[in-house]
């Protein structure tokens, strides 16, 4: 058995899965449901979590915390009128990140989310009866860079390594591919309660492909929920002046409501809603609601599923007659008018042969076991979902990496000064399809500082390497100056590290493990980052500048910090860094001067004119 | 490890005697890297299945539990990989990738257009931008439409005749190629050029395209 575990952290529930003899198995506690909702409950002192949390949204509902995977990487003003549909509140002093509120102390999403993935882990670790620590997460496959950082965060505050992020559509074809060998054209349609995903894969000989994805990650049952409540409230007998449609506690009930009256509305034709408050703002209401009456109030959010998904089928190059099969994912595709929607788009009949609930988390197993080396005869090769680039003269866009790349990726380009004698360039990273910048998603900003030269005359390298979790790393050079100053992106939007390690210290259980299983991993990372470094160097460089026994040296640093990876030790790992270091130094020295000369031969000007 | 050659897929190996994945040297080409011959017409199937193979035997999944220093291989070999593909799939990337592997950098020769089709680009951004500008005057509106028409007609045609002119001169260059010889001259000098232009007409009629759209 695989020790990665596979994890779907999602609006409304969550799961977890881990592989059992090639087949997922998803893990819950006896008596309790295989679906963790995705709630969580402060009382004063104690915090519940899932199917416990749940009635709290009635009784506690202004400490109770849902649907936060919307508030994922978000900045406040970005999702500042959803509040409106939600009895807890953000809080406005943070402004970059959103922060909910709860018995009077502020919570980021990861952190919210971090207690999620803490219960499934324990979960886990109850039926195992030993730690896990590796998990693969899933996520929607439009989520933007800052959204997926924000996932890789929860992780790490909830004590996971997280080894990959998968795309929630991607992993559902896996969890197909296991049962039916299936090929050819696959069009992945899912609906969750929060988000929406369309992908469009080739799938052949064990080879998942993903030829385009698309979607909207603030389109889900949430939505549907939120309309039909505001239909409802608009039904109220009021007294002339009340507003009930302001008070978020009888929004939240009648949101609950529409979602039960929904459900009810797939399998039958007609219910009935009743809401008997008591509470502070007594009131009460009684209305029967048929099938057709609710598909008329939430069709035209339905509808908006059909853009991305015509955008996706272009961008693949495929007809929507060329769609081998067409598979549903996600609780919302249950509903009758969202199967006749992809029916008559794809002029197809849509099959979902597995509970459209789990098969998104067996996916993420069968990429743990994967990962683990459990199985070889099946891959993902899967795409970004964005356009990434950066800020050029005028504020237009300028495309490093298009969209449906195929990951992992990393391109370059070099760009140029348009003023004399400039001592920085501000490198802006950006994420979006939009020609100007101010309508695409600011990533992050960070300054370069380079040597004075004439106008058109810098020559600065940008390099985008985006891993094959769809988290991007930029660096930037002065090829000019030979400084190969590199800086590393913090995303603008979420959290520091410093902030994630505040949250670790003050977090329930900030066991010492957590703090040493940090460090751990961070030396670790920082060893891979310096061994990247110098296997690059080493082979940009033709043998004749490295010396035999140079070489030799270098090799030996590698091989001894290798070694050192093993163990669970940071002290040492980042001693054997230092000695790599002390290795390197010589050629690293060589290199500045390697790149000067090559700037001053100017052999790659037109290049450089690009602006 | 065996030295990598930059033209024959036989005498480079990703992986060395012990089986071990070995950095991929950066002077090693899309062509050499997937095995195929240097040609404008690449067989679909051949390429997919290259790709595949690759893909089975450098992804980062696959090394999971390997070192770092190979798990960095295997992400860098990756990118690589999937930048060989994309290019090699596309028809115009790997007609321009080609005529640089073999007659060096395009931009620099065409740093300009020619007068007249500078004359005709110059022309139709004047009809887009205007035709944004003169939505309350319909009269104007429909002078400006019907240039804009006329413009996008034009480099329509200009590009179908690219097209037809870059699939005649690849078919010349796969011919040589076939018959072990280099490209002629004459072949590379006017794939340059018509990749060359290339640029300045898609970037009109994208700019011609989208004025039409906004104001229909």
């Amino acid at each position: 058995m695989s020790d990665i575990i596979g994890i779907d952290l999602g609006t409304t529930n969550s799961l977890v899965a881990v592989m059992k003899e090639g087949t997922p198995f998803v893990i819950a506690p006896e008596g309790e449901g295989w679906l963790l909702p995705s709630v969580v409950s402060f009382r004063s002192g104690r915090v519940l979590l899932g199917g416990k949390a749940r009635d709290d949204r009635v009784k506690n509902s202004r400490n109770t915390i849902f649907s936060i995977k919307r508030f994922m990487g978000q900045a406040y003003e970005d999702v500042q009128d959803e509040f409106r549909y939600l009895p807890f509140e953000a809080d406005p002093n943070h402004k970059e990140t959103v922060y909910v509120r709860a018995q009077g102390r502020s919570y980021s999403a990861p952190e919210i989310s971090a207690l999620i993935l803490r219960e499934l882990k324990s979960r886990v670790e109850r039926e195992l009866g030993h730690p896990v620590q590796k998990a693969v997460i899933t996520v929607p496959a439009y989520f933007n860079d800052a959204q997926r950082q924000a996932t890789k965060d929860a992780g790490r505050l909830a004590g996971l390594d997280v080894l990959r992020l998968v795309n929630e559509p991607t992993a559902a074809s896996l969890a197909y591919g296991l049962h039916e060998r299936n090929r050819g054209i696959v069009a992945v349609y899912d609906l969750g309660g929060g988000t929406f995903d369309i992908s469009i894969l080739r799938v052949k000989d064990g080879i998942f492909e993903v030829l385009a994805t698309g979607g909207d990650t603030h389109l889900g049952g949430d939505d549907f929920d939120r309309a039909i409540a505001d239909y409802l409230i608009g039904l109220m007998n009021v007294e002339p002046g009340a507003d009930p449609g302001s008070n978020p506690d009888i929004v939240g009930q009648f949101v609950l409501a529409a979602e039960k009256a929904k459900c009810e509305l797939t399998a039958e034709k007609e219910t009935e809603i009743v809401l008997e408050n008591k509470g502070k703002t007594p009131f009460s209401f009684r209305r029967k609601i048929t099938r057709g009456e609710m598909e008329r109030i939430i069709s035209p959010i339905a509808d908006r599923t059909v853009i991305p998904c015509r955008r996706a089928l272009k961008d693949a190059g495929v007809e929507e007659a060329g769609v081998d099969e067409v598979v549903l994912v996600g609780g919302s595709t249950r509903m009758p008018l969202i199967r006749q929607l992809v029916a008559d788009f794809f002029e197809k009949e849509p099959h979902s042969a597995l509970n459209p609930d789990e098969v998104v988390v067996h996916g993420a197993a069968v990429q743990a076991d994967i990962l683990a080396g459990g199985r070889s005869d099946m891959l993902l090769l899967d795409v970004t979902p964005l356009s990434l680039g950066i800020e050029t003269m005028g504020g237009a866009m300028g495309w490093i990496v298009p969209r449906n790349t195929t990951i992992p990726t990393s391109e370059r380009e070099v760009f140029t000064t348009f003023k004399d004698n400039q001592t920085g360039v501000e490198i802006h990273v950006l994420q979006g399809e939009r020609e100007l910048i101010k309508d695409n998603r600011s990533l992050a900003r960070f300054v370069l500082g380079i040597d004075p030269a004439p106008a058109g005359m810098a020559r600065v390298e940008v390099m985008f390497l985006l891993d094959a979790n769809g988290i991007l790393n930029v660096t930037a050079r002065d090829l000019r100056s030979g400084k190969a100053t590199t800086v590393e992106v913090q995303p603008s939007y979420g959290l520091t590290d410093d902030q994630v390690e505040r949250m670790l210290l003050e977090s329930f259980e900030h066991a010492e493990a957590d703090i040493f299983a940090r460090q751990l991993l961070e030396a670790r990372t920082e060893a891979e980052s310096v061994v990247t470094a110098t296997l690059r160097a080493l082979g940009g460089f033709g043998e004749e500048k490295i010396g035999e026994d140079e070489h030799i040296t270098i090799q030996e640093a590698i091989s001894e910090l290798e070694e050192l990876l093993e163990c669970e030790d940071h002290g040492r790992i980042r001693g054997g860094i230092d000695v790599l270091n002390e290795a390197t130094r010589p050629l690293a020295e060589r290199m500045m001067d390697g790149v000067l000369k090559e700037a001053l031969t100017n052999k790659h000007l037109s290049e450089a004119m690009r602006d | 490890m065996d030295r990598p050659g930059t033209k024959d897929r036989e005498i480079f190996s990703i992986f060395g005697k012990e089986g071990e994945i070995c950095p991929i040297p950066p002077e090693l080409d899309h062509f050499a890297f997937l095995g195929l011959p240097r040609k404008m017409t690449l067989d679909e199937a051949a390429l997919e299945s290259s790709y595949y193979d690759l893909s089975r035997k450098l992804h980062p999944d696959f090394f999971m539990n390997a070192p770092i220093s190979k798990r960095i291989l295997s992400l860098e070999a990756f990118a690589r990989l999937n930048s060989a593909y994309k290019t090699l799939k596309d028809p115009i990337l790997k007609a321009i990738y080609l005529v640089e592997l073999e007659s060096g950098k395009l931009e620099e020769n065409h740093a300009t257009p020619p007068v007249d089709l500078l004359e005709e680009i110059l022309e139709a951004q004047e009809a887009a931008d205007e035709y944004r500008c003169c939505k309350d005057d319909a009269e104007k509106a429909k002078n400006v439409r019907a240039r804009l028409e006329a413009a996008k007609e034009c480099f329509d045609t200009q590009k179908a005749g690219q097209q037809a002119s870059l699939e005649g001169l690849g078919e010349l260059w796969d011919s040589a190629v076939g018959a072990g010889v280099e490209p002629p001259a004459d072949v590379i000098d006017k794939l340059r050029s018509v990749l060359g232009l290339r640029n300045y007409i898609d970037n009109i009629l994208r700019r011609v395209t989208q004025a039409l759209e906004v104001v229909p």
